[in-house]
C-alpha cells in the first residue's frame, strides 16, 4: 500500500499539463432561427459530401425543420422509418399547426417520435459531435434546442475468432473494432449489475472513447481512480488503437516489459475483470488493456482454466522453460562454445567442433547473423501480401537453413539454435518484444565474457523485474513479493475447486471467489 | 546530478564486465581436442608426452559427408624435461593450442613408473585444464604405443579404452582409478596405489588394447604387476567385484557350473590386543547359477556349491595376498588403513615399519556365500 501511495504522489508530483481540449466552436449555443443553425452547422463541417441536411416541413403543416445526419455513419433506413415518417406523414396533424418553435420540438420528442434514445442539446458542438459518430440532429424553426436521435449504423465487422491466443478449448468469440459490440460482449460474459463501463474520451482529433471495465466492489477502487487520472492526462491528437493509450499510462515507459496486458479475448477479460482487474476497451480497437499486469500473466493463457490439471500444469512449466530458452539458448551457445569448453560432453563437444569446422566466422558472428536472419523471415512473414506467403517460408527453409549449411557459412547447431529460440518464442507471444531484446542482450554478454556475462545480465534483469510495478502492483508477484497462496496457480494450474481467493494483491478487497470444499465426490451435500 | 550518477553506475558496470572477464576467449577451431594423453621417459631422461587429438571433420557423420574419409584422430608426440616443458613445445608440432579438459585417459609408460612418477604427477593436479577424475592407466611398455592403436568399435581409441575399462571392472579383471584416487592413496602412504594395467595384444590379426591385471607403485616407482586372479583377489577383500563368473563344479560331481556373481561386499575387521593385530576379512557374495551341465538340484547340491564358490574365492585373495605380502612387500588392500581408523595410537607405534608387520600379521578370511537364483529352468536337459 505504502509503495502505491508513493507511486500515486510521484505522478501527482510530476508537471500538470493543462487537459483542456481545444476545439474550434466549443460552447457554441444553437440559435433559435433555421437558416442561422444550418449556416453554423456548414461553417464547422464544411462542404464535406456525406453531411446531409434534410428540410422538410413537420405533419404536412407550415412547421420548417430539417434533420441532420452523416451519410455512413448513420442508419439511412432507420431515419426514414422512424424519424422521417413519424414527423411527416403523421396521423395527427391537426396537433401540429398549433404549436411551434421549442414547444413543437418537446411535442416531438414526447409524443411522435419513434426511437429508443432520443436527448434534447443546445449546444452546437455538442450536436455535432453525436451527428459525425452517427446519430442524427432534427432542428426545428423557432427553437433553440434540438433532438438528437441515436441513430448509428456504420459498416463493422462482425464478431470473429481472434487471430491470437486461439484455443482448443473454451470460447471461440473475440473482440472487435466496435466499442459497443465489445461492451455487449463483456456484459454478456458478466451479468452481474456490479458490472461498470465508465467511459472517458481521449484524442483531439479522433475523440476516441475509452471504456474501463470493472467489477465494483471486487475491484479496488484505488486502481480505478488511478486509470482515471491518468487517461485524463493524455492530451493527443489521435488514439489510433489500445496500443497508444498502453504507451501513455503505462508505468514502466522505458522497460523492456509490458506492464499492461492486452487480450482479444472477452473471456480473458472477464476473467482479469474477476480477478479484480480493470480492462479498458477503446474503440476502435480489438485488443482491450487490462491492468494491473504482472509477469507471470504472459504465461498464463485461458486454456490453462478450461482443460484438465496435470497436462496443463505441465505445459505451464513448459512455457517456463521455453521462456527461458528462447531468452538464454544463443547466448549459453556462445559462452559454452567460446569460453567453457570444458562443461560441454565429450562426444557433443567433438560433434559441435566438427559442425564448427570450416566455418569462416567466429561464433558471436554466426549466431547474430542468424538470431538476424530469422527477425527477417518472421517480419516479412507478417507484412507481406497473403498470397506471397510461399515465397517466404521457401526462402526461409531452403535458402538459409539448408543452403547456408551445405556451402559452410554456418555450422547446423546454430541453425538448430536459432530455430529452437525461434519456435520457443511463440509459445509465450506477449513476450515475444522482450524476449528478443533480451536474446540480443544475452547473446552480446555472453560474446564479451561468456557465463559470466549472461550472469551479470541476468543480475540486472532480475533487479529491473523486482523494481518494476504495475499500477503499484510489484510486477513479479506472487514471487517476488512471495504469496504463497498464489502458487497453486503460477508453475502448475492447481485445480479449480482449490482456487478459492483471488490473486492475493489485486483483488484483496475482496477476496473469496468461491466456497470451499467444492472438490467433487461421493457423499457430497448438494448445492442450492 | 542524476546523470551523473547513472553515469558512475554504467562505468562501474562496464568495469566489471570488461576487467573481469576470464578472457581467455577460444573459439572452437582454434582447439586441439586432447583424448588421451601418455607419459614416457625417454632414453635420455626426457619426459615424452604423447597427444591422441581428434580431428572433429572425420568423426561428424550425417548431411555433411565429410566423414569417414581420414583417420579420426591425429598422434602428436613431444619432449621436454617436464611434462609442462614438452606440452609446450607442441607449439612447433600443433598449430591449435591444446585443450585437455576434454582428456580420457592418462597413460604412464612401464620406463616412467620405473623412474618414479613423482616427477609428472603434479601438473594433472594444478593444472585446471587436467581433471582428476580421468582414469589412470599403467601401460606394459611404451605408453605412446597404446595411443597409436587404432580403435576397433569407437572411432577414437581413448574413449575405446575409457570404455573397455568399464566392462573389464564388470567381472573384476582389473579396477578402475582415477587420477584423484591414485594420488590420493599415493599422497596417504597408507595404502599403496594400484593402476590398471593395460598392453597391446593381438587379436584375430588386429591389434587391440587388453586391460587385465593391475600395477603396484609403492613409493612412487612401479613394484610389480598383479595378474588377473591376484586383482580379482585384491578386489574380493575390498569389495570392489560388481559380477564375473566362477566356474564350480556342479553339486559335487563333475559337471560344470557357471556362477553369476551378483552382489559382493567385504568388510576388513582389526582386532587389536596384545601384540599384532589380526585381521578379518568378511566377504559376502551373491550369485546366480548362469549356467550348468545336467545335474540334479538339490539342497546338498546347492550347498556344495555355495562351498566351492566361497572356496575359489578364499583361494583368490589368497593368491594376491601371498603376492602382496612376499614379492611385493606392499599393502595394497588397506589393512594398514583400516587399522588406523580403528585404533590410532597402535597404528602410530607400527606406521614405521609397516611393511615388515605387514607380512606377518595374521588375515583370517571368511565368506559368506549365497545362491539366490537358479534362472528359468528347474530341471536338467538329460538326452535319451
Amino acid at each position: 500500500m505504502k509503495g502505491f501511495r508513493g507511486l500515486i504522489n510521484r505522478i501527482l508530483k510530476t508537471k500538470k499539463t493543462k487537459p483542456a481540449v481545444t476545439q474550434d466552436g466549443k460552447g457554441q449555443p444553437l440559435a433559435d432561427n433555421l437558416a442561422q443553425n444550418e449556416q453554423a452547422i456548414k461553417e464547422v463541417l464544411g462542404d464535406s459530401e456525406d453531411v446531409i441536411i434534410r428540410r422538410f416541413k413537420v405533419g404536412m403543416g407550415e412547421a420548417n425543420a430539417f434533420i441532420l445526419f452523416i451519410e455512413g455513419m448513420a442508419d439511412k433506413t432507420f431515419i426514414a422509418d422512424y424519424i422521417m415518417k413519424s414527423l411527416m406523414f403523421t396521423e395527427s396533424q391537426a396537433v401540429f399547426p398549433h404549436s411551434a418553435g421549442t414547444g413543437l420540438l418537446e411535442l416531438i420528442k414526447d409524443c411522435f417520435l419513434a426511437a429508443g434514445e432520443v436527448k434534447e442539446v443546445k449546444d452546437l458542438d455538442e450536436v455535432l459531435s453525436e451527428v459525425i459518430f452517427g446519430d442524427t440532429a432534427i432542428f426545428v424553426d423557432g427553437s433553440d434546442r434540438a433532438l438528437v436521435v441515436s441513430s448509428k449504423g456504420f459498416p463493422s465487422r462482425g464478431v470473429e475468432e481472434p487471430e491470437t491466443e486461439t484455443v482448443v478449448r473454451g470460447p471461440r468469440e473475440g473482440f472487435t473494432e466496435v466499442l459497443r459490440t465489445n461492451t455487449t460482449l463483456m456484459r454478456r460474459i458478466l451479468k452481474t449489475p456490479g458490472l461498470r463501463f465508465e467511459v472517458v474520451t481521449v484524442g483531439r482529433k479522433t475523440r476516441t472513447k475509452v471504456c474501463l471495465a470493472y467489477l465494483k466492489g471486487v475491484c479496488r477502487e484505488s486502481i480505478v481512480c488511478e486509470l482515471r487520472k491518468r487517461l485524463e492526462r493524455i492530451d493527443t491528437d489521435a488514439i489510433l488503437d489500445s496500443g497508444y493509450i498502453e504507451q501513455f499510462i503505462e508505468d514502466a515507459p522505458n522497460s523492456l516489459f509490458a506492464t499492461i496486458g492486452t487480450t482479444e479475448r472477452p473471456d480473458v477479460a472477464a476473467g482479469k475483470i474477476l480477478e479484480g482487474r480493470v480492462a479498458l476497451i477503446v474503440e476502435g480497437s480489438p485488443m482491450v488493456l487490462t491492468v494491473p499486469y504482472l509477469f507471470i500473466e504472459g504465461f498464463q493463457t485461458s486454456e490453462d482454466y478450461t482443460s484438465r490439471v496435470y497436462f496443463m500444469s505441465l505445459v505451464r512449466v513448459l512455457r517456463f522453460l521455453a521462456f527461458f530458452i528462447t531468452v538464454y539458448l544463443p547466448g549459453l551457445y556462445i559462452a559454452l562454445t567460446t569460453y567453457h569448453q570444458e562443461m560441454v560432453p565429450t562426444s557433443l563437444l567433438i560433434s559441435m567442433a566438427s559442425a564448427r569446422e570450416g566455418v569462416p566466422f567466429p561464433a558471436l558472428v554466426e549466431v547474430l547473423g542468424m538470431g538476424v536472419v530469422f527477425e527477417f523471415i518472421r517480419e516479412a512473414g507478417i507484412r507481406m501480401p497473403r498470397p506471397v506467403g510461399q515465397a517466404v517460408s521457401i526462402v526461409g527453409a531452403l535458402v538459409i537453413g539448408e543452403a547456408a549449411v551445405l556451402a559452410g557459412l554456418v555450422g547446423a547447431p546454430v541453425i538448430i539454435v536459432t530455430a529452437l529460440t525461434a519456435i520457443t518464442i511463440f509459445i509465450i507471444p506477449s513476450k515475444l518484444d522482450a524476449a528478443t531484446v533480451l536474446r540480443l542482450g544475452f547473446t552480446l554478454a555472453a560474446g564479451v565474457a561468456g557465463f559470466y556475462g549472461i550472469l551479470l545480465l541476468t543480475l540486472v534483469v532480475f533487479i529491473h523485474l523486482v523494481a518494476l510495478r504495475s499500477f503499484g502492483i510489484p510486477y513479479m508477484s506472487p514471487l517476488a513479493p512471495l504469496l504463497l497462496h498464489d502458487l497453486k496457480d503460477l508453475f502448475i494450474r492447481a485445480p479449480l475447486w482449490t482456487l478459492d481467493t483471488r490473486p492475493g494483491n489485486i483483488g484483496r478487497d475482496n477476496p473469496v471467489r468461491q466456497a470451499g470444499g467444492l472438490k467433487p465426490g461421493p457423499g457430497q451435500k448438494g448445492r442450492r | 546530478m542524476f546523470y551523473l550518477k547513472k553515469a558512475v553506475v554504467m562505468v562501474l558496470v562496464a568495469v566489471i564486465v570488461l576487467t573481469g572477464g576470464c578472457g581467455n576467449k577460444r573459439e572452437l577451431n582454434e582447439l586441439a581436442i586432447v583424448l588421451g594423453t601418455a607419459v614416457d621417459l625417454t632414453q635420455d631422461d626426457q619426459i615424452e608426452v604423447t597427444v591422441q587429438i581428434v580431428k572433429p571433420g572425420e568423426i561428424s557423420s550425417g548431411a555433411q559427408g565429410g566423414g569417414g574419409g581420414g583417420e579420426p584422430v591425429v598422434i602428436i608426440s613431444s619432449r621436454g624435461r617436464t611434462v609442462f616443458d614438452a606440452i609446450r613445445n607442441f607449439t612447433t608440432v600443433s598449430s591449435k593450442k591444446l585443450f585437455f579438459s576434454h582428456n580420457q585417459v592418462v597413460i604412464f609408460g612401464e620406463d616412467l613408473m620405473k623412474g618414479g612418477v613423482q616427477q609428472v604427477i603434479d601438473i594433472f593436479e594444478r593444472d585446471h585444464e587436467f581433471r582428476t577424475e580421468v582414469p589412470l592407466f599403467a601401460a606394459r611398455g611404451r605408453a605412446a604405443e597404446i595411443l597409436e592403436v587404432p580403435g576397433s568399435e569407437e572411432k577414437i581409441s581413448a574413449i575405446e579404452i575409457k570404455k573397455e575399462l568399464d566392462t573389464v571392472r564388470h567381472p573384476g579383471w582389473a579396477d578402475k582409478v582415477t587420477f584423484h584416487e591414485f594420488v590420493r592413496k599415493y599422497d596417504g602412504r597408507i595404502v599403496v596405489p594400484v593402476v590398471p594395467q593395460i598392453r597391446r595384444v593381438e587379436v584375430n590379426g588386429r591389434t587391440h588394447t587388453k586391460i587385465s591385471g593391475m600395477a603396484v607403485i609403492k613409493g612412487g616407482r612401479l613394484a610389480g604387476w598383479l595378474d588377473e586372479t591376484e586383482t580379482r583377489g585384491l578386489l574380493w577383500v575390498q569389495g570392489r567385484i560388481r559380477g564375473g563368473i566362477i566356474p564350480v563344479k556342479a553339486g559335487g560331481s563333475g559337471a560344470e557350473a557357471s556362477m553369476e556373481v551378483k552382489k559382493a561386499k567385504a568388510k576388513i575387521i582389526p582386532e587389536t590386543g596384545a601384540g599384532l593385530p589380526v585381521f578379518r576379512v568378511q566377504t559376502e557374495v551373491e550369485s546366480n547359477l548362469g549356467e550348468a551341465e545336467p545335474f540334479q538340484l538339490t539342497e546338498q547340491t546347492i550347498e556344495a556349491m555355495k562351498r566351492e564358490q566361497a572356496d575359489i574365492i578364499k583361494k583368490e585373495v589368497a593368491t594376491a595376498l601371498k603376492k602382496a605380502r612376499e614379492e611385493l612387500k606392499a599393502d595394497i588392500f588397506g589393512f594398514g588403513e583400516t587399522l588406523h581408523r580403528a585404533e590410532p595410537r597402535q597404528w602410530e607405534e607400527l606406521k614405521t615399519d609397516w611393511d615388515e608387520y605387514f607380512q606377518d600379521v595374521e588375515v583370517r578370511i571368511s565368506v559368506k556365500s549365497e545362491l539366490r537364483n537358479f534362472g528359468d529352468k528347474n530341471r536338467p536337459t538329460i538326452p535319451r
